[in-house]
């Protein structure tokens, strides 16, 4: 069970939070444009990296804000975290 | 209790109090500060249990966590019996109710045994194999397998007991209260450091505490002395709780730790009543300090599992902790310094000791001079080729080493013991380092797996 | 059940620790995001809501409790009659959720209040928060949102040893019934 610094409350233990699962995927502008495939990889084709991944986090047991997370899912090591519309803090 | 094998003075057993407990079914007595393993082998009790597959008998081998053999179910009672304790960390209260496990009809007569006897009939895998065939006799053998499974038996009532949850937050963890935790602790409290130092034994202090012997001394005086003194002063540190019988379980990552504090399992049963049994520590703390000391090694050799056959250190500790002589004719074999403490501390306490056998060509500390002193009997460059005896180890074979070490030379020596210590060196205990992810290297100095720093 | 037309009578004291409920108690719910709001409700009820995290501030009618960078509580100190109540929603009503300055909802029925008294009431709190309370405890008028024994909880700090806890009423009972029976054994 990892620390997770908030932006709004700071450190709080993981059990306050709920995961979102990825970050960063942009809602395509006209759905109805797509395919099925492209539709159906918008909606449920994610990364499942061991290494450095992008993810949503919800406060959902304090503030209930919503955030990114920058966390190394081999050693759950988090590397930073910024706030909902902020630029990812490391290239992507 | 055989009084000959207690000595009489000692601070951390009070002999005031006796404690009488049941082992299956045979009242037997003890004293307070006893645990089960030190009451049983003042009774001269060495035959404990029963190996799982060969049934094999089985005796008391350490003095602490790291016991292997001396596996105990303790009480009867079908909501709180609990099983696979060991004898070693349970402490003596009045009315323990202790039994043998994987054995029947008793410890002394185990139809089981017979698998021994069968060994070479019986190889590894071999109940996967066998089994397996004709299909449709698996609902006849099942009956058997399924009553040879398993080491204790679960309770089949609900448990009454209380357990409390803590959550708790520290600058620093210590594991472990002997004399490096001590240190660690205080130094880290004295810097305004929130600090918890934890030990899963009744009082603090480690193996430093019944250190007595002359060749370990800080400040001139004997180390025992030296730790009780620092022991009363952490005790006055602001920012020190202190924990005892509280054992760390796990080890999770950002320093999350688990940790089980016992609060009753050593009151007599009028005396728990209504209080929380047990109580699990959530630990998050900024640093820890693993401070987990170190377990000797056994030696390898033919039939080293008879009952009677201990760690060198664990007879040391029997004496000058509990006060008991884990036998009359100890021998001791050994290929390091350590196995000579243990030497002297039966010999102050005026245990027999057989001989002391050294693979080793010699040695030349101060402390085997010191035992060279006592007139003991060393059989340098010599090995144990054999041991006798079913329920207790009755007698040794020893040879002596060819040159190179590789065979063994000379006649067969034939010695009468009823206890051989073992001392294959000292190995770190780096569990919970490992378990947070820490890597280890080989140090080959003193031929151990250590701690790697990254 | 903990209730705003049924509440917990008496207080339970166990040694060093007190608990009760309070009642009745307004208890406000305020979004906004507006520049202007902070202004609007320091004029109506002479507060101004903080913006720093975990933090609240008083007076001696109110105290209004940070909970997020857009949302705020607002609860009585003192117990109130629903005339009242009524008079002082309308009023937040009119000037905030009518300009289009944020939202007011009431929430005096949704929160239930605890009192939490005495020496001991880290010790039961930590048994089941994994909140580290060092800072919470020094400081006077400290704000967590954090879960005890499972459920949501918000915490205000409101002297030593002395706290008010909000619990939401579905689960009040559960919690105080968990809070009756841990303090058995502080």
């Amino acid at each position: 069970m990892f620390i997770i610094n908030c932006p709004y409350c700071g450190e709080r233990d993981q059990t306050e939070f709920s995961s979102g699962g990825e970050a960063h995927i942009v809602r395509p502008k006209q759905p109805t444009e797509l395919s099925d495939d492209e539709w159906a990889k918008f909606l449920f084709m994610r990364k499942n990296i061991k290494g450095i991944q992008f993810e949503r986090w919800n406060h959902s047991h304090g503030c209930r804000k919503w955030f990114n997370v920058v966390r190394d899912t081999s050693n759950d090591k988090i590397h930073a975290v910024y706030k909902m519309g902020e630029k990812p803090p490391v290239n992507k | 209790m055989s009084k000959e094998l207690r000595i009489n003075s000692n601070k951390f057993i009070d002999q005031t109090t006796r404690l009488s407990f049941k082992f299956n079914g045979e009242k037997l007595y003890g004293y307070k500060g006893d645990t089960l393993a030190s009451a049983l082998l003042a009774n001269n009790i060495h035959l404990v249990g029963r190996s799982f597959k060969y049934h094999r008998p089985r005796g008391i081998m350490t003095c602490g966590s790291e016991e292997p053999n001396a596996i105990v179910q303790i009480g009867n009672d079908p909501s709180l019996t609990d099983p696979n304790v060991r004898a070693t960390e349970i402490e003596l209260y009045e009315g323990l109710e202790a039994f043998s496990q994987n054995c029947w009809p008793n410890v002394k007569f185990d139809i089981g045994g017979i698998n021994n006897l069968l060994s070479p009939l019986l190889p590894a895998g071999f109940y996967y194999k066998t089994f397996m065939w004709p299909a449709s006799f698996w609902e006849k053998y099942e009956f058997f397998i399924r009553h040879s499974a398993g080491l204790g038996k679960s309770p089949t009532k609900p448990d009454p007991d209380i357990y409390d949850h803590k959550y708790y937050h520290c600058d620093v963890l210590v594991v472990g209260g002997g004399i490096s935790g001590i240190m660690a602790a205080k130094l880290s409290a004295e810097n305004n450091n929130e600090t918890l130092l934890l030990d899963d034994k009744n009082i603090l202090g480690g193996a430093t505490i019944y250190q007595n012997n002359d060749c370990f001394q800080i400040d001139s005086t004997h180390t025992n002395y030296w730790l009780e003194k620092e022991i009363k002063n952490i005790k006055n540190i602001k920012n020190l709780t202190i924990k005892t019988r509280t054992s760390l379980a796990a080890y999770h990552g950002y320093n999350y730790l688990l940790a089980k504090e016992n609060l009753t399992d050593h009151l007599s049963p009028d005396e728990r009543k209504g209080k929380i049994r047990q109580r699990l520590w959530k630990i998050r703390a900024k640093k820890v300090i693993i401070a987990t000391g170190s377990i000797e090694r056994p030696l390898i050799f033919n039939n080293n599992d008879r009952p009677g056959i201990m760690l060198s250190s664990a007879i040391k500790k029997f004496i000058d902790f509990y006060g008991v002589k884990a036998g009359k004719e100890i021998t001791l074999f050994t290929n390091n310094d350590s196995a000579y403490e243990t030497a002297i501390s039966l010999k102050k306490s005026g245990v027999n000791i057989v001989s002391i056998i050294d693979i080793r060509d010699k040695s030349s500390s101060k402390i085997v001079k010191e035992v060279e002193k006592h007139n003991i009997k060393i059989y340098w460059k010599h090995t144990i080729v054999n041991t006798e005896g079913y329920r207790r180890i009755s007698f040794i074979e020893i040879m002596q080493l060819s040159d190179d070490g590789s065979g063994v030379i000379g006649k067969k020596i034939k010695l009468k013991t009823d206890c051989l210590g073992i001392s294959g060196g000292w190995t770190p205990m780096v569990h919970l380092f490992t378990q947070s992810g820490g890597k280890l290297k080989f140090r080959s100095d003193d031929n151990v797996f250590f701690t790697r720093q990254e | 059940m903990l209730n705003f037309e049924t509440t917990v009578q008496d207080s339970k004291s166990y040694g060093d620790l007190t608990l009760s409920e309070v009642e009745p108690i307004l208890k406000i719910n305020l979004r906004s995001n507006k520049r202007e709001f902070s202004t609007k409700i320091g004029k109506l009820l002479s507060i101004i809501p903080p913006i720093e995290a975990n933090t609240s501030s008083s007076n001696e009618d109110y105290s209004i409790l940070w909970l997020s960078p857009d949302e705020w509580l607002i609860y009585s100190n003192n117990k109130i009659s629903y005339e009242q109540q009524n008079l002082l929603e309308e009023n937040l009503f009119n000037n905030i959720s009518n300009t289009n300055q944020g939202s007011v909802t009431n929430v005096t029925d949704h929160w239930v209040m605890i009192n939490l008294k005495g020496s001991k009431i880290y010790d039961l709190l930590s048994k089941s928060s994994p909140y580290d309370f060092k800072n919470f405890k020094m400081k006077k008028g400290s704000v967590a949102q954090t879960l005890l024994n499972h459920t949501d909880v918000i915490l205000h700090n409101i002297d030593d040893n002395n706290l008010n806890l909000f619990v939401r009423r579905s689960f009040s009972e559960d919690l105080w019934l968990w809070i009756n029976d841990s303090a058995r054994f502080l």
